[in-house]
């Protein structure tokens, strides 16, 4: 358990230090220094050293320092929740606002919690509805709705 | 004292029936918006803007600063029952007055929000009746680089909110700072890091980033334990005795640092909560309790956001400045009715201002009225098991969040945030430290080269300057006192608060 | 229910951007053209809710719905970012040829292709008409020992180049300052602020020696005196402020800058569609309430329509790109 607990964490660390590093390599598109003062590429190269240099310390205190092996929750639950928003965002623009969100709270209802069906459809109902007539009548976003107008 | 005489003439126009109703207009639509991740006083203010063309002005004004204010109560309750803050100025607040809504005491955090914010806001619009001219004033000595040792300030409390691990903490502040750095830079014109996307021109909006750590990145990392997570007993929905005497400093203090933050044009709500928090911690005899549910992490910010908002109407009312992106907006109103804002707009149109500045007491108190009873009801929604709670929770960051800018890039934006945000806490990287970097970075940036520019290249502007050098001092004092404290105690530890940018 | 039904109907109809335009009528509009929107029409705002733009957009359809210029409702859509690249992308993108959809243009969504390249330009539209110009004016602070556009410019010219601090407040700003100092032969040093309004704190603050603005925001100071207005970027003087000379009547060769403002419709529109927009915007334009708004902006009314609009934008243009440095 302890060596999977290090993995994920390392790989965070990792992927901050891999940004930095791309901030640094990118601030050089920028011109640095123009007149008096710094331009526009000047500080995203500071950010992006320290970045790099700080997450690479927080990795090598993981490496070196002793990690308290600590119980994670399972990851599965959240996995599920996450790819079902990927899933509710990406079909957004094409089939509007409402179905989506109804169907992301209905799947997570009876698929991930199992929860009984008539009570999870009346809830997920009237949080749309409710969402509904908040941002699309009274506030009057311009939801994309179901797309009957082409 | 002729202020007074004034502002009684003042409650003599708001408590007409005409302008007392659009008082509660107003700081209901602010309630309301509040409450809402995504949209805030701002596009509250200008989508209310053409309807009220040609309308009484000064009843237009007390309903436009209802709203500004109420906004800032509002938000405080998405905060705390789930942690996905309603207004950028409330982040502070979904820190510590959402842990104590899991131990069940959300009704406590919010009803000391609630009578901290009127006696903040209260306060706040005493300074404003009293000192507005002289304050405003003073507050115009703040050029870039007293804006830029502020800011220095702030980076340097970042160790302050980093939770248990100082390095992490930085790191996700300096991580925040770049993420800063997307968009066109203001100052020339550029854009940078922008990955090919218009959409990311911008850079990354705060709310968005915000409602994704921690709404939709708390959603997830909490998801997991839903149906074992035992229903919070929601008890004394009131706070108690005990909660009032923890509070009572933090709410005066706040109320006076965010009133001066709020006057300082250049800053506004969310740096004076986040300023107010810091301080408050500093300050605890137990701060290892924030962060687990100190309801001083609650009453400080929230008694500090709202005297900023009060505060943020001192340069506008009495320069005629923009004080906040809000402010900016009701100038734009003033504008539109006829008005001149400027320094002789309380003397020219000194009906109009008395009478909003009168309404800002009213409307206070119509909050706290409204405020209370809803605390109580609110709370009571944490009965409803969390498995039944999180999916609508999620549909509110997804529908809050595009409403933000109707962008539908914001989206994706909330669930890869969503994603990191959820790794965070998973990984033990505090929040905080990454949304305070991502605000304070536009004006680090901009203020530092503001300043090399106007002294032709020279820092010694940063000491020559007495505020920005005391400003500077305190920064150094704050890295200073606990390093050479650990050296008396104890052998320091390497990589301590001393790495900070 | 405490709220009475006016009143609850005005929040509510408030905030919301959807005005409904009464039923059953025809305007002139419909008679001289074809073509008539055949659904909701959606007036896109490249802008953040209350900006300038924003404000101008907001007054444009609140007269198109009060007068009932289109037999249609109105429906407002901020598509804000990118100084104005968001909103005409997506035009572009997803309201090619579409009749029913018209866009507030303006300065900064032709500027802001110039600067970046990856942003759609003016041409992925096509401009319908122009309603008014913002002009700029040369300020100084109220205390500041110049009382005179000469006595400034006498300093300038006498001093080491880029002496001078002036604060600006976003592109256009800049622009302006550029046009100042190539006239003057000598270099401003330009601090750069994110609004017109930080750019005045600067200035009332003292912290720089000047700086070239929209009148609009500087109007109240000028009254109290906090500050002084020296010279106007324009060919006459304001009637708002008839003592303020032209930096022309003062022997200084400057080329007009203004900045426009005005709509558009997507590209390769019917030009039957075309016809009745410009049309409608006349009417707009011609509407005491804009004349109103204009004035009250201390700007110039430039109603310019169709094709001489569109070669109006040409000769910006090529102003912009000059003042830039970044030829086509």
């Amino acid at each position: 358990m302890k060596d999977k607990v290090l993995t994920g964490d390392m790989g965070f660390a990792v992927g901050w230090a891999l940004l930095g590093l791309y901030w640094m390599v990118g601030a050089f598109d920028y011109p640095l220094w123009s007149g008096f003062a710094p331009d526009s590429g000047f500080l995203p190269l500071v950010y992006g050293t320290l970045l790099f240099l700080l997450s690479a310390a927080v990795a090598l205190s993981l490496v070196f320092g002793e990690a308290e092996p600590e119980e994670r929750e399972p990851l599965t639950k959240s996995l599920l929740v996450l790819g079902a928003l990927v899933v509710v965002v990406a079909s957004l623009g094409f089939i509007g606002f409402l179905l989506p969100v109804f169907g992301l709270m209905m799947f997570i209802y009876l698929y991930v919690e199992r929860l009984p069906l008539l009570r999870s459809a009346v809830v997920a109902g009237l949080v749309t509805a409710s969402l509904a007539l908040i941002f699309v009548h009274w506030l009057s976003i311009p939801l994309p709705l179901v797309t009957w107008d082409f | 004292m002729e202020a007074l005489m004034d502002l009684g003439g003042g409650f003599s126009t708001a408590l007409t029936p005409n302008n007392l109703m659009m008082c509660f207009i107003g700081v209901f639509l602010g309630q309301l918006v509040g409450v809402l991740p995504g949209i805030g006083p701002s596009a509250a203010i200008a989508l209310l803007l053409p309807l009220t063309f040609g309308s009484d002005p000064t009843a237009s004004l007390i309903m436009f600063a209802g709203i500004y204010y109420g906004a800032q109560y509002g938000g405080t309750i998405t905060s705390v029952l789930i942690s996905v803050p309603g207004e950028s100025s409330t982040v502070m607040t979904s820190i510590d007055g959402y842990q104590m809504a899991i131990k069940g005491r959300a009704g406590a955090a919010l009803g000391i929000a609630a009578i901290g914010s009127f006696i903040a806001g209260t306060i706040s619009t005493l300074g404003l009746t009293l000192l507005a001219p002289p304050l405003a004033q003073a507050a115009l000595a703040f050029g870039p680089p007293e804006y830029f040792a502020l800011v220095v300030l702030g980076l340097v409390a970042l160790a302050a909110v980093s939770g248990r691990s100082v390095l992490k903490g930085v790191a996700a502040g300096v991580a925040g700072l770049l993420l800063a750095t997307i968009g066109i830079d203001p100052q020339s014109g550029v854009s940078r890091f922008d990955f090919g996307m218009i959409w990311l021109l911008d850079g990354i909006e705060f709310i968005v980033l915000t409602v994704a750590l921690f709404g939709v990145g708390e959603v997830l990392a909490s998801c997991t334990t839903a149906s074992a997570r035992p229903v919070a007993e929601v008890k004394n929905v009131l706070p108690t005795r005990e909660d009032w005497r923890r509070s009572r400093m933090p709410i005066l203090r706040g109320s006076f640092v965010g009133f001066l933050v709020g006057v300082l044009p250049g800053t506004g709500a969310t740096i004076a909560s986040f300023i107010a928090y810091i301080m408050e911690k500093k300050l605890s005899r137990h701060p290892e309790e924030f962060g687990k549910g100190a309801i001083e992490g609650v009453a400080g910010p929230e008694s500090s956001n709202n005297a900023a908002a009060a505060g943020a109407l001192v340069p506008m009312l009495a320069l005629g400045v923009p004080g906040s992106g809000t402010t900016a907006i009701i100038l734009g109103a003033l504008i539109m009715f006829g008005l001149r804002p400027g320094p002789e707009l309380f003397t020219q149109n000194s009906d109009l201002v008395w009478a909003v500045i009168a309404s800002m007491y009213i409307g206070n108190l119509l909050l706290l009225i409204m405020n209370l009873p809803l605390a109580g009801f609110f709370a009571k929604l944490l009965k409803v098991p969390y498995k039944w709670l999180y999916p609508p929770i999620l549909a509110i960051c997804l529908v809050g969040v595009f409403s933000q800018a109707n962008s539908l890039e914001d989206c994706w934006l909330v669930v890869g945030f969503g994603a990191i945000g959820w790794a965070m806490k998973r990984f033990d990287w505090p929040a905080a430290p990454m949304v305070l970097g991502l605000v304070l970075g536009p004006m680090f940036e901009s203020s530092l080269r503001q300043s090399l520019t106007m002294s032709h290249g020279t820092a010694l502007i940063f000491i020559d300057r007495p505020i920005a050098a005391a400003l500077m001092l305190a920064a150094v004092l704050f890295i200073a006192i606990p390093v050479i404290a650990g050296m008396l105690t104890s052998r320091p530890r390497p990589a301590s608060a001393g790495e900070s940018p | 229910m405490t709220l009475s039904r006016r009143d609850f109907a005005l929040g509510a109809a408030a905030s919301a951007g959807l005005m409904t335009g009464g039923a059953g009528f025809l305007t002139s509009a419909f008679a001289q053209s074809g073509w008539v929107p055949t659904r909701d029409v959606e007036l896109v705002i490249p802008f953040a809710a209350g900006g300038g733009s924003d404000l101008l957009a907001r007054i444009v359809g609140k007269i198109i719905v009060e007068e009932k210029l289109i037999p249609q409702p109105l429906v407002l859509n901020n598509r804000p970012g990118g100084g104005g690249a968001v909103g005409i992308g997506y035009v572009a993108a997803s309201r090619r040829k579409d009749p029913n959809t018209i866009i507030l243009i303006n300065g900064t969504t032709q500027i802001t292709p110039i600067l970046n390249p990856a942003a759609r330009t003016l041409t992925e539209v096509q401009p319908i008409m122009n309603f008014m110009l913002d002009d700029f004016l040369l300020f100084v602070s109220g205390d500041s020992k110049y009382k005179t556009a000469q006595e400034l410019i006498d300093d300038i010219k006498a001093k080491p180049t880029k002496t001078f601090n002036f604060s600006t407040g976003g592109t256009t700003d800049i622009m302006a300052i550029t046009v100042f100092s190539r006239a003057l032969g000598k270099d401003i040093n330009p601090v750069n602020f994110n609004s017109g309004g930080e750019s005045m704190t600067a200035l009332l603050g003292g912290h720089v020696d000047g700086t070239i603005g929209n009148p609009l925001e500087f109007m109240g100071q000028l009254a109290s005196g906090k500050v002084r207005a020296l010279g106007v970027f324009r060919d006459t003087r304001f009637s708002a402020m008839p003592d303020v000379p032209t930096l022309k009547e003062i022997g200084l060769d400057v080329p007009n800058f203004q900045m426009w403002r005005g709509i558009a419709v997507p590209k390769d529109v019917d030009p039957a569609a075309q016809l009745y927009w410009q049309g409608v915007m006349e009417k707009v334009s011609a509407s005491p309430t804009m004349k109103k708004y204009i004035a009250d902006n201390v700007a110039t009314e430039a109603p310019i329509v169709g094709a001489e609009f569109v070669a109006f934008l040409a000769a910006q243009e090529k102003l912009y790109r000059g003042l830039l440095a970044k030829p086509a």
